[in-house]
């Protein structure tokens, strides 16, 4: 997996047309799969996960705010396939619409993060001079918080709710996006097509936005992938130290903040199935984007 | 040179000190809620009057322009007083010098334990590229990238109650008063904490590893005969440490969030379920000061570690 | 402000009643251990006080006649001791014969005091910790669970015939921290202070002594509570473990505020069994035998570690694992953990505490205002599945208009509980939610139609936001299609929002100085009562009723009032009340010297001082 150093770095090279992306595009796909069946089998989970988050509805048994007060803390079984917690709701909608929402916070908290962090890395690497410098010092403090305690300070501060949780997060990821596209924004910006832009007349705008900006496309989605598992585990130490989605809203971290603040010897199915669903979307997140690395941009291994 | 270099990098750092400060200062002065209702309790403050409200808030300074508290609360951490808390009215470098320690020997031990599993099993990956080794060696790091700290302390805290009937000791109990005792609170933690950083330097030191290994001086070495295991060790391992090395700089963030977390699974009375208890209470004294403190941890930690790249490799230009 | 002072006085009365039947009770129970533990000297013979306990603890007993002289001048009496040398007084000793001496009691629970001033606070954070480094006038006797008057710093007491005075003797020679001798005037200003606080203090056990006209000192050792009219209740009150005894020195030194002084051996000392040793807020009180104690025989600990842990499964966790002895506070869980497998080597109790829990209502809000809306919303909630939901986390009892632990009243309280009133039934019958939606309907939404979306605003406690709010809220939902939404905030957001009534349902428990039905209804419901947080609720109906019941010495009439309270209360339901509150105690069973497994309620016996440890 590590050594494929000629895997399609060149992606969306400036010349293709949109047709021959397209097939670019699919049979790139193809050739992914094939040479990254890891990464592919992420995907693929990944694929699934998403699904039942989307659709909700149909895939959980239960109403997951439901109170089954015949069945408080019920093991698992027919019924409740994932047992019940202690008020009487199903584990397994719960897990469901938890991960609906946990997909949510992270995946728009990182969309988020990294889009105004990428955007702001072009812009930073193509202005340059004092802007820059600002941006760079800017981005230094942000990054010398360790997330989880940003994003706890964000949320004392803006209150509860799933749009400042996303809010939070995004602030913590928005560094790593500045960072990176810049870097690769600076490398463009020196290759000759700019200057010929340039000299043709072309705005500032027009060249950030035509001809540096895409470029920088890989590196951005690489970047994105990467981060979505981390945005998860933040969503869910929140939720744990109860700083997080509030309930009665289920999300992967608030079910597990509870039960270990509620009981002494808690019942195996509260404490293993929301663990174990956060980790395997997190694996996926993260075969994925280690594929997806290794197949776009081989430099940024290791980041 | 060296320490002009020195000089400089700490210079640079002040700026972001201050711009730390001001970030948390602004974020903790539009908390909601009225501090004061936590301050009196239940029912207590509907017994005052406007005007000892009135006096209360200036008894705290919390009546005065923003700008004012600000410059004060700089005074207080230039002296190291660091305030008090606003609910306990307890000196906040105090709960730092005493909870302190354990947080620190924590984020060591993980340390420690990240380097001490990570580089092995990095190291094996690369020399014995593609072995069955190297691909049980990369599954566990990818399930343990995945898998989140907190929850293998929840596992463990469970699993050693249920199954043994144990927890750890209760307090603070520092490692120069009664090492045993205290190596019972802090080394689980820290362990798990480790665990989930040893998988990120495990990935690192392998893929520096194998990019040094393909470099010309390596193969000049092997050429000559060398030993495969002395030329890993000799050549190819210093060069490859110091991204590692940078890396767990950028890690130790992760370390320092991580703990908190598993602080609190762990009941362990660190200075991050001091965090978490101060946030639950909005002492935003409490608040601003730890937060500041991780912040200039951190941002030291990263500091020297660039220093020590400095002095461990001569490519770094001074400039 | 009129009518807050009336439900003082509701309240006053109220508990005054109420305590009447403590005291009858614990009078007229015969003490068990009364072979081989002192027994307690009931209040009226105390002139007689007993005999056995003194001679028990004679070899080492600090004779009383001959006053022991201290080294601090000032503290010398001017006026000579009231000798009683014929009389030997009380003095406290462990009921078994060879009590250990030695060794330090490992305590867990909720200790992370707000402040250091015992008078001011109201919350078991300070009292748990902070009782044992003071002695109170009275206490109530370790050996039956807290339920009887005992003499402490004052070896007797006596009653006028009128009832109106209450005059008590101190012993002679109980010394401060500091060294400095316990007198008359110490005690008229710790109690001057309780009574009639000055500005700005706040007293949360004020109301229970309205009646007290003034506090008198006689003499050095003898001081004099006069009353406006007659109070049985006076020596139950005054035993209550907050009312320690402050030194008048320490009071007006620090402007009658303590709150920020720790208990010390100089700035703030007290009289009592244990000296601080060392604090840290939020984790522990390490407290020391006090080797000067009035009493030769007590503490028998060496010292006492009180950690802070939160209610639940930290505590839990830390007793059953052998980390502490004792633990304050434990969930249900733990209950069962120890009654199936630990009964050999650990001892639980559960006991309540005068507080509820529930939804206060708006009834100013759309919708709420309609007393059959509240009550079918009430009928819905299937207490049993709450009560099952919370047990993890804390024993609660089931909660009715009457309470249950009251001594008239438990009976009430049981036959409504028992499967009996429509809203009680564990599980809720069809019946119970077909009645519910049919109030529903009546008043004007059918099946919930047009009833408007309800902000359930719950005060952030673990208990609160995870199993009560989320099945109350579903109860509403699946029963009567009333939807809600979950506001969770912080306890300062929610004190602000309920004053301002920035809610429709407001999730929180209330607590109240002391236990009895008509004390509870005065201080919940009771039209501007501070406790009454279901803002507008008003029923004149009920005030009278009130009003009426407090004055009520007759048991007939006092039953048959409780009675049309409860249906009135139950007509007009002017809360969605859930719960009382109760406390688990769990501990060691080497822990000898005690009689906490009987105990009757909190903050009766904190001061450990009789406690050994058998191991």
């Amino acid at each position: 997996m590590a050594s494929q150093a000629d895997a399609p770095s060149q992606l969306a090279a400036p010349t293709a047309s949109p047709l021959q992306r397209c097939q670019y595009a699919l049979i790139s796909g193809l050739t992914f799969c094939r040479r990254y069946p890891v990464g592919a089998v992420g995907g693929v989970l990944l694929v699934f996960i998403s699904m039942v988050a989307a659709f909700a509805g149909l895939f959980s048994p239960h109403d997951p705010l439901y109170v089954d007060f015949l069945s408080l803390g019920a093991a698992p079984s027919a019924q409740y396939l994932l047992g019940t917690d202690y008020e009487g709701r199903d584990i397994l909608s719960r897990i469901i619409y938890g991960g609906r929402v946990s997909l949510q916070v992270s995946v728009l908290s990182v969309l988020l993060g990294s889009t105004i962090g990428a955007l702001w890395g072009v812009a930073s690497a193509f202005l340059g001079g004092r802007f820059d410098i600002i941006s760079q010092r800017v981005v230094e403090i942000v990054m010398s918080f360790p997330a989880l305690v940003l994003a706890m300070v964000l949320l004392v501060a803006l209150g509860g709710g799933i749009w400042t949780v996303i809010i939070a997060i995004a602030v913590t990821r928005l560094p790593y996006g500045v960072r990176v596209v810049r870097s690769v924004a600076l490398s463009v910006k020196e290759l000759a097509y700019v200057d010929a832009a340039r000299a043709m007349g072309a705005s500032n705008f027009r060249i950030m936005a035509k001809h540096i900006a895409p470029q920088c496309f890989a590196a951005y989605f690489v970047l994105a992938t990467a981060h979505l598992g981390a945005a998860i585990v933040i969503e869910a130490s929140l939720g744990f130290l109860g700083v997080g989605i509030t309930p009665p809203t289920a999300s992967w971290g608030n079910m597990l903040g509870g039960v270990i603040a509620n009981t002494y010897k808690p019942i195996w199915w509260l404490v293993v199935f929301p663990g174990l669903a956060i980790s395997i979307t997190v694996l996926s997140f993260n075969l994925l984007g280690d594929a997806l690395r290794d197949a776009l941009d081989p430099k940024l291994r290791g980041r | 040179m060296l320490a002009k270099y020195i000089g400089r990098r700490l210079l640079y750092s002040i700026p972001g000190l201050i711009g730390i400060t001001i970030i948390i200062f602004l974020a903790l002065r539009i908390l909601p809620g009225d501090p004061l209702a936590i301050l009196y309790g239940e029912g207590g403050r509907e017994n005052l009057t406007a005007a000892d409200i009135a006096e209360i808030k200036r008894q705290l300074g919390i009546d005065r322009p923003l700008y004012i508290q600000y410059a004060d609360w700089m005074k207080d951490v230039f002296t190291g007083k660091m305030g008090e808390s606003f609910w306990r009215g307890d000196s906040v470098s105090e709960l730092i010098i005493r909870r302190g320690p354990l947080t620190a020997e924590i984020a060591v031990v993980a340390v420690l334990v990240s380097w001490i599993i990570g580089l092995p099993v990095g190291i094996l990956g690369a020399i014995k590229q593609n072995s069955m080794a190297d691909y049980i060696s990369r599954f566990l790091t990818i399930i343990f990238l995945a898998v989140p700290s907190f929850w293998v302390a929840i596992l463990v805290v469970v699993v050693s109650l249920l199954a043994f009937n144990y927890r750890p000791p209760l307090g603070i109990i520092q490692i120069w008063e009664d090492p045993f005792t205290n190596l019972q609170i802090v080394l689980a933690p820290g362990i798990v904490l480790g665990l989930a950083t040893s998988a990120y330097i495990a990935r690192m030191a392998r893929t520096t590893l194998l990019e040094v290994i393909r470099d010309d001086y390596v193969r000049t070495a092997r050429a000559k005969g060398l030993p495969e295991r002395l030329v890993v060790l000799r050549h190819a391992l210093r060069n490859a440490l110091l991204p590692v090395l940078t890396l767990s700089g950028v890690l130790f963030g992760l370390l320092l969030g991580g703990s908190v977390a598993v602080e609190t699974a762990f009941t362990v009375p660190g200075l991050g379920t001091a965090l978490v208890q101060a946030f639950t209470e909005r002492d935003f004294v409490v608040v601003q000061n730890l937060v500041l403190l991780y912040g200039i941890i951190f941002v030291f930690v990263n500091l020297s570690i660039d220093l020590m790249y400095a002095v461990l490799d001569p490519r770094i230009r001074y400039d | 402000m009129s009518s807050m002072f009336s439900v003082k006085s509701v309240v006053s009365l109220t508990v005054s009643l109420l305590l009447v039947f403590v005291i009858a009770c614990g009078g007229t129970a015969p003490a068990e251990p009364q072979s081989q533990a002192p027994a307690a000297p009931q209040a009226q013979d105390q002139s007689a006080a007993t005999a056995a306990p003194a001679a028990q603890a004679a070899p080492t007993e600090r004779p009383d006649e001959e006053p022991t002289a201290t080294p601090f001048a000032t503290a010398v009496p001017t006026v000579p001791p009231k000798v009683q040398a014929e009389t030997p007084r009380l003095m406290l000793r462990a009921p078994e014969d060879n009590p250990q001496r030695g060794g330090v009691m490992q305590w867990a629970g909720l200790s992370d005091s707000p402040h250091f001033d015992m008078h001011q606070c109201n919350t078991a954070a300070c009292a748990q910790p902070q009782g044992v480094y003071f002695d109170n006038l009275l206490r109530y006797s370790p050996f039956d669970g807290g339920k009887e008057v005992i003499p402490d710093l004052a070896y007797g007491w006596e009653v006028s015939d009128d009832g109106l005075v209450y005059t008590f003797h101190l012993r002679e020679g109980v010394l401060f921290h500091d060294g400095a001798e316990l007198t008359s005037e110490d005690v008229k200003a710790t109690f001057d202070r309780i009574i009639f606080p000055p500005v700005g203090m706040i007293s949360p056990r004020q109301s229970v002594f309205v009646a007290v006209e003034e506090i008198r000192t006689v003499d050095p050792y003898t001081v004099e509570f006069v009353l406006q009219a007659p109070r049985g209740f006076m020596p139950a009150a005054i035993a209550n473990g907050w009312n320690v005894i402050e030194r008048k020195q320490t009071l007006e030194d620090n402007n009658l505020d303590l709150k920020k002084l720790k208990p010390g051996t100089t700035v703030h000392p007290g009289t009592g069994p244990f000296i601080l040793e060392d604090h840290q807020a939020g984790e522990f009180w390490k407290a020391s035998r006090n080797p000067n104690y009035w009493n030769p025989e007590l503490p028998y600990l060496d010292g006492i570690q009180h950690s802070h842990l939160a209610y639940g499964p930290a505590t839990g966790a830390a007793l059953i694992t052998g980390r502490v002895d004792y633990v304050y506070g434990a969930g249900a869980d733990l209950r069962d953990d120890i009654r199936q497998n630990y009964s050999d080597t650990h001892t639980v109790v559960v006991y309540p505490i005068p507080s509820i829990g529930g939804m206060f209502v708006n009834h100013e809000s759309d919708g709420l205002s309609d007393p059959r809306v509240r009550r079918a919303i009430s009928m819905v909630q299937d207490r049993c599945a709450i009560k099952m939901a919370v047990a993890a986390i804390r024993e609660i009892e089931v909660g009715t208009w009457v309470v249950p632990n009251d001594p008239d009243f438990g009976a009430l309280y049981r036959e409504a509980t028992l499967n009996k009133k429509p809203g009680y039934n564990c599980p809720a019958t069809g019946d119970d939610v077909a009645n519910a939606q049919q109030l529903l309907a009546d008043a004007g939404y059918p099946n919930g139609d047009g009833f408007p979306t309800l902000d359930l605003m719950v005060r952030d406690i673990n208990f609160f936001v995870s199993p009560m709010a989320p099945m109350m809220q579903a109860f509403m939902k699946q029963s009567l299609n009333i939807n809600s939404e979950i506001r969770v905030v912080h306890t300062s957001v929610w004190q602000e929002d309920r004053d301002q009534g920035n809610y429709d349902l407001a999730v929180n428990g209330a607590p109240t100085p002391l236990a009895s039905t008509p004390a509870y209804w005065g201080s919940w419901f009771y039209t501007g009562s501070g406790s009454n947080w279901n803002r507008g609720s008003s029923n004149p109906e009920f005030d009278a009723l009130v009003d009426e019941l407090i004055g009520t010495t007759d048991p007939a009439r006092k039953e048959e009032l409780t009675l049309q309270g409860a249906a009135i209360l139950e007509e007009w339901t002017p809360m969605i009340f859930i719960n009382h509150f109760t406390i688990i105690d769990g501990f060691a069973n080497y822990l000898k010297g005690h009689g906490r497994a009987n105990r009757v309620t909190l903050f009766n016996d904190i001061r450990f001082d009789t406690i050994w440890l058998d191991k």
